[in-house]
């Protein structure tokens, strides 16, 4: 083997264009791990927030709530007559209609956007458990037309903040609190079912959610309901139709990613090789002595292509460098399932950093191939001679 | 033999600092040097030898002293009217012969001559006579890494004259060739020399190349040391003027 | 002298064509960026089309009562009023996803006098009540979809009788010149969507947007006033915009979408612009010696630095032509793999022009950088360099 020193002291004798070349990678890594960490911020919020253990009961053929009506005598029967359904202490069934509405909402700053407002009842709440909570004043007071809204609009809405008097469609709606959410609700408004119905010109509500007995099959509950001659529904878990939200954009943004990244990545692997072929020409002498002491092509390969890697790692933990501050950042994106905008967070995860750091070392890998494979390859003789 | 004297040096001192260390390369030397003559400047490793082309050739600033060379001061020129000056008065010829990789024979030839107020057709003309001057007519679409050592060497020096100046400045120019290329080239310097009257000053190590110059110069330790004129024995140091007469 | 700066590229044939390649890539993937942004606005365009939409000024997913038809042809500068309902609705799968409309065929025929038939004939259109025309670029995507077949699509917003398919019969394919026409859309008859849905729940539908063209000479921010007027006390508020407003606002809600593709632009800019500039001081490296020879032949630093940027520049100006070139060459394929997310993605002049500006200042920068270096080199030292 050719000493590892050897490596890391060629590097740093070239740190000029090392660094250079360490740049270039880091930006192409950068790119990919933001894309991804936006993928995984929206993600998480979506797939890693819903409930296994609240139903969402929607029309037949429904994608989305927004798309779903469920008349009141319908839901009632369902509410009513489902065993599947739990009840709480005073043996209510746990379920609630649901309302759901995109409105379009002036940002703060200028320009509209989509904001969910959700119609609910009183045991929405309990439903929902600690996954939805007030973080400031009070839920709505029902039959009122008073709103709480979520903690992620107060900063990027107008008339969003406590007292606000939020305009929905004709009847003014006053702000009595804000609340935060693990999952998307934290970039809704919630009201009074009745009253937003009524405020919206509309007659029925989209959905029914509701707390499920333990150990209720939602597959097996779904293919009963879906052909259900009274109340026809289509049954998923909280967590499953959140799942199914983040489809369209996921596929997007890994799309995006992927081909900026394979793109931008042979562009950096021309880079490297570059770098590597113009390492290898300035020592062909010191690869002539190695080859006249002894040391066979293979261990000369291994060395330059250690060295190319070194150079991509590098690049890559420098990339992961440059994206870290971005975790956490709050944005807006529109959900497409829903035409809706959701904020949340860039998530720099564990995963967005193995495969930027893989990602990296394989940008090294194909960089140093070649020229390594021509160091390995030349004759002592020529080598000595070509000084 | 012109009596014009083509290099004035007073006082002229080189130092070059180095870490810590100044290193005193010229020391207050005095030289003259007279137009026509074919010089050798001869001395050990470190005697300033080179450098003293160096300013000579206006590649290097000295740190203090005069220096006129062709009548002019070479001290007061700016970097540019430097540059254009080199590439009217001076050729060089390099040990390492320092042909450009990428260029063929006649176009390195060409390439001081790109400089000149001349037309492509009258450069290709003059590179071609500079060639031919060297016997080089032969191998003109020829690469620099095509040619043998001796050969490149013949073809620097065609580049050298090629723009017709005065002085031409040789570096070890025989000291990577073979006996017989060496003396081929030190022929052609000769030639130079005698028949188209170029001032011609060359640093050495080699006893045998110097033989061919019509004087000597030595220099030790910055300082010159000797100065003999070619079949005289070796003379006392001097200060003092030399030349051909 | 330019002809010593394409020697000296020459010199290095790989690397020159490595860094002309990642050059090339930059450029593309910045006017690919560039073209998805050019996607995005595209409803900016057509601002001179006289057509007006009014909408419900609540939420994109709100309807209007049909009782608003005839007030709003009443209203002084108006004519004809078209109305317009998003359907929605599945074509095997939501992945399938194109946008579909109820339209009132002879009033829609007259208002998009830009949609010219390729199949078919709107006269085929109007006399078949099951019948529907689609874009071409649906056909393309949609082979199955020719003229005289039945295209089944599941209703989502408006499920038909048992959950059942609707049923159409594709009886024109129709195309245009103007980008902002969606060429991968599909339209059908009102009446028959009416109908359908009278029956099924003893209401007629709701209308999603009212098209109509102003009279001649009418003034159109008048007219959008007067109509909006009209409904300002309810039941549902309208808002009137010109049809590229609508679209504006529209783009306005995606959001940071074109903010982000801006970003991951600057990320391909600066990595490109560190691999370039890394490849040139490389290359001036090297040329050191070189440098050192053409002073003391009495070459001046002004034409040492000319050189040196020559070789820069041309290498951008390679690099960038090849990158447009492609950017050029691959619109139609790209048109095809992203007709469903950016159905208008175009490669405009501005956008090559840009990216050609921007190729000319990376090899600026990165010509001009070992430029200096070269320029400031001192004759001694430069010959004292190794080859």
């Amino acid at each position: 083997m050719v000493p590892i020193s050897y490596t890391l002291r060629s590097l740093f004798v070239r740190r000029s264009s090392t660094l250079l070349t360490i740049l270039g990678i880091a930006a192409t890594v950068a790119v990919l791990a933001g894309v991804l960490a936006l993928q995984q911020g929206f993600d998480r919020l979506f797939a890693g927030s819903g409930s296994e253990s609240v139903a969402v009961f929607m029309r037949p053929g429904a994608n989305a709530e927004g798309e779903s009506q469920f008349p009141r005598d319908k839901a009632q029967t369902l509410i009513k007559g489902q065993p599947a359904i739990a009840t709480d202490d005073q043996g209510r069934p746990l379920a609630a209609m649901e309302a759901y509405v995109a409105l379009r909402l002036p940002r703060i700053g200028g320009g509209e956007t989509n904001v969910p407002v959700r119609g609910v009842e009183p045991l929405t709440y309990a439903i929902h458990g600690d996954s939805v909570r007030i973080v400031e004043g009070r839920w709505p007071v029902p039959g009122t037309d008073e709103i709480a809204v979520g903690n992620k609009l107060v900063e990027r809405m107008q008339n969003c903040r406590m007292g606000d008097v939020l305009p929905l469609n004709l009847s003014p709606m006053r702000v009595v609190g804000v609340f935060a959410s693990d999952g998307p609700y934290g970039s809704e408004i919630w009201g009074d079912l009745d009253r937003i119905l009524d405020a919206l010109e509309r007659a029925n509500p989209n959905r029914v959610i509701a707390r499920v007995v333990d150990g209720t099959d939602l597959e097996v509950l779904n293919d009963e309901l879906e052909v259900d001659p009274q109340v026809p529904a289509k049954v998923q878990s909280e967590r499953t139709y959140l799942s199914n939200q983040t489809g369209l954009l996921s596929a997007i943004l890994i799309t995006l990613g992927s081909f900026m990244a394979i793109v931008m990545g042979a562009a950096a692997v021309f880079t490297a090789t570059n770098t590597m072929l113009s390492a290898v020409a300035s020592r062909t002498h010191e690869i002539g002595i190695l080859l006249s002491i002894g040391y066979r092509p293979v261990p000369i390969f291994v060395a330059f292509i250690l060295e190319s890697l070194v150079l991509g790692l590098l690049g890559g933990l420098v990339g992961c460098l440059i994206v870290l501050p971005i975790n956490g950042i709050e944005t807006g994106t529109t959900n497409f399932a829903t035409f809706t905008e959701v904020a949340f967070a860039f998530r720099i995860t564990p995963l967005v950093l193995g495969v930027a750091v893989a990602f990296s070392l394989v940008l090294g890998l194909l960089g140093g191939a070649w020229p390594a494979w021509r160091a390995s390859r030349m004759r002592p003789t020529e080598a000595l001679r070509r000084m | 033999m012109s009596d014009q004297s083509m290099i004035q040096a007073r006082k002229l001192t080189k130092v070059y600092k180095r870490g810590g260390e100044t290193l005193r390369v010229l020391d207050e030397l005095d030289l003259d040097i007279d137009a026509g003559g074919f010089f050798a400047l001869m001395g050990p490793s470190g005697s300033g030898k080179t450098t003293l082309l160096n300013l000579i050739g206006g590649l290097d600033d000295a740190t203090s002293g005069q220096l006129i060379v062709d009548g002019t001061d070479v001290a007061e020129l700016t970097g540019s009217e430097l540059a254009q000056w080199r590439s009217d008065n001076v050729g060089f010829v390099f040990q390492g012969f320092n042909l450009i990789p990428v260029l063929t024979a006649l176009e390195n030839v060409m390439l001081p001559l790109g400089l000149t107020p001349l037309s492509k057709s009258e450069q290709r003309k003059q590179a071609e006579y500079a060639l031919e001057l060297v016997s080089m007519s032969d191998r003109m679409k020829h690469r620099p890494r095509q040619l043998s050592g001796g050969q490149e060497q013949r073809v620097a020096i065609a580049r050298a004259i090629a723009t017709d100046p005065k002085l031409i400045l040789a570096d070890e120019p025989t000291g990577d060739l073979d006996r017989d290329s060496a003396n081929a080239v030190l022929e052609l310097m000769t030639k130079l020399n005698q028949e188209l009257g170029k001032t011609i000053l060359m640093v050495t190590h080699d006893p045998l190349a110097a033989e061919f110059a019509t004087n000597q110069i030595h220099l030790d330790k910055g300082r010159l040391a000797e100065v003999r004129e070619r079949g005289a024995k070796s003379g006392a140091a001097a200060a003092g003027q030399l030349g051909g007469e | 002298m330019l002809s010593l700066a394409f020697k000296n590229l020459f010199a290095h044939p790989l690397r020159s064509l490595l860094t002309i390649g990642a050059l090339s890539i930059a450029t593309f993937l910045v006017s690919f960026l560039a073209s998805l942004v050019t996607a995005l606005d595209v409803g900016l365009e057509g601002s001179g089309v006289r057509r007006l939409w009014t909408q419900t000024a609540v939420s994109l997913f709100a309807s209007m009562p049909q009782s608003y038809e005839q007030k709003i042809e009443n209203v002084e500068g108006v004519d004809d009023v078209v109305k317009f309902q998003w359907f929605g609705g599945d074509y095997i799968e939501p992945e399938n996803f194109f946008a579909k409309f109820a339209v009132e065929p002879e009033g829609f025929a007259a208002a998009y006098p830009e949609m010219k038939m390729v199949q078919g004939s709107m006269e085929d259109f109007f006399a078949n009540r099951r019948g529907a025309i689609i874009g071409d670029q649906l056909l393309e995507r949609f082979p199955e979809f020719e003229v005289g077949k039945i295209v089944p699509l599941l209703g989502t917003i408006f499920p038909n009788e048992g959950g059942k398919a609707w049923e159409f019969e594709v009886v024109g394919v129709y195309t245009a010149e103007e980008p902002y026409i969606d060429r991968s859309a599909m339209f059908f008859h009102w009446d028959y969507f009416e109908d359908t849905i009278d029956a099924l729940e003893g209401v007629p539908p709701e209308v999603g947007t009212f098209v109509f063209v102003p009279e001649e000479g009418a003034d159109l921010d008048v007219v959008a006033a007067r109509v909006d007027e009209l409904f300002a006390g309810g039941p549902m508020r309208t808002l009137t915009t010109t049809e590229s407003e609508f679209n504006r606002q529209f783009i306005g809600m995606i959001g940071s979408l074109p903010r982000f593709l801006s970003f991951l632009g600057a990320g391909v800019f600066v990595a490109i612009l560190l691999a370039c500039i890394n490849t040139m001081l490389m290359a001036a490296r090297e040329q050191t010696h070189d440098v050192g020879v053409l002073k003391a032949l009495g070459f001046s630093d002004g034409r040492i630095f000319t050189l040196m940027l020559a070789q820069g520049l041309a290498l951008c100006c390679i690099g960038g032509g090849l990158g447009l070139l492609l950017a050029k060459g691959s619109e139609p394929a790209f048109q095809d793999a992203l007709a469903r997310y950016f159905p208008a993605y175009r490669v405009t002049d501005q956008t090559l022009l840009g990216a050609a500006v921007i190729s000319v200042a990376i090899g600026f920068v990165a010509g001009i950088i070992p430029a200096i270096g070269a320029r400031r080199l001192s004759p001694v030292a430069a010959l004292r360099a190794n080859v």
